[in-house]
């Protein structure tokens, strides 16, 4: 009913967005939308925090052979 | 070309919303604001204005003794066994089964060991809390360090931490400790609900404790397996407080009278990782 009114009355009917431009699009926002989520993503905002470390250093010993029972008794 | 369906479209337009709010709330997130919190650093006067000031947070933790230095000697035939510790403390076991515990003076079994009195202090230097683990390289098991038959009861080479305030090594860069130190885990150190230092034997994160030290330190047998000290990967009880952010790590060794002596110094290296939120 509309449409035969402004038929009527010689009003203009919209432009249409060629679909294939209109699909370029659509596929840019997606594009950028997933490059966006990956760059935020591997922001060091997401990163695990990462240990420190130092050197607590060395604990060391030397075993050496016991004198001979003749040296001790020598040496007691 | 076939100009795209309106299906196809539509299917597509939707994707695309959703990839765009979701990409919002990812950066959103991100950035903290979906607390509520979108104007912090708003001022809330018009009469004095704000000034912001940015603090960084460093993750920084120290080490005071590089070197537990246990020295050459051998164990009296009259023993069975001799202990040291890097706390200044010897015990003598002897082969009549009496055992006595004693300072430098008057130690029997361990014959011409070097004194150690200095454990490996740690202390939380940056402004940030800390969680601290360590790992060990080297040769960490007692048959590795010095071999020989132990008593069934004997854990050979054993690790330990006390929370200066109870140990009170000297050489904190901050002054020695007030208060305990890594207080404050509680419910939130793994399933525990413990809080001070620990040493979870058992995994590395968690898990049943076995023979665990808190507070001033149980022994725990040394492995090549790192293990937490204070907090875990996502707690992080150690306070930057000057009063309250160091322990000392010390070692015992058990030497058996017969225990191979090589004359070859033998050693392990440890290493202590800090980790915080910032």
């Amino acid at each position: 009913m509309i449409e035969t009114v402004a038929k009527k009355k010689g009003v203009p009917e919209a432009e249409e967005l060629p679909a294939k431009i209109v699909l370029v699009i659509l596929i840019l926002v997606i594009v950028i939308g997933v490059f966006s989520i990956a760059l935020t993503l591997t922001s060091p905002h997401f990163k695990q925090p990462e240990p420190q470390f130092i050197s607590g250093g060395e604990v060391s010993i030397q075993l050496i052979p016991p004198p001979s029972t003749e040296q001790q008794e020598t040496e007691s | 070309m076939k100009a795209p369906s309106d299906g196809l479209l539509l299917v597509l337009f939707l994707v695309a919303l959703g990839v765009t709010v979701t990409s919002t709330l990812v950066t959103l997130h991100n950035g903290g604001y979906l607390g509520g919190n979108f104007l912090t650093g708003a001022a809330v006067t018009t009469a004095g204005g704000e000034a912001n000031l940015t603090v960084n947070a460093v993750t920084s933790i120290t080490n005071q003794n590089f070197t537990i230095n246990f020295g050459s000697g051998y164990v009296n035939a009259s023993c069975n066994f001799c202990s040291m510790d890097s706390n200044k403390t010897f015990i003598n076991y002897f082969g009549n089964g009496s055992n006595t515990s004693s300072l430098e003076d008057g130690r029997t079994c361990c014959v011409s060991f070097t004194e150690v009195s200095s454990g490996f202090l740690l202390e939380n230097t940056g402004n940030t809390n800390l969680s601290v683990g360590y790992r060990c390289t080297g040769n960490c098991t007692h048959s590795l360090y010095i071999g020989g038959n132990l008593a069934p009861s004997m854990g050979g080479l054993e690790i330990k931490v006390t929370s200066n305030f109870a140990r009170r090594q000297y050489g904190e860069t901050g002054g020695t400790d007030s208060a305990e130190s890594c207080l404050g885990g509680g419910t939130l150190y793994g399933p525990q609900n413990t809080n001070g230092w620990n040493i979870t034997n058992t995994s590395a994160n968690g898990g049943a404790l076995n023979g665990a030290g808190l507070g001033d330190g149980v022994y725990v047998v040394l492995g090549s397996v790192g293990h937490w000290l204070c907090g875990n990967s996502s707690v992080y009880p150690l306070a930057a407080d000057n009063s309250r952010d160091a322990a000392v790590i010390d070692i015992n060794v058990t030497i058996p009278v017969d225990a191979l002596g090589t004359g070859v110094r033998t050693s392990f290296n440890i290493t202590f990782n800090a980790t915080s939120s910032a």
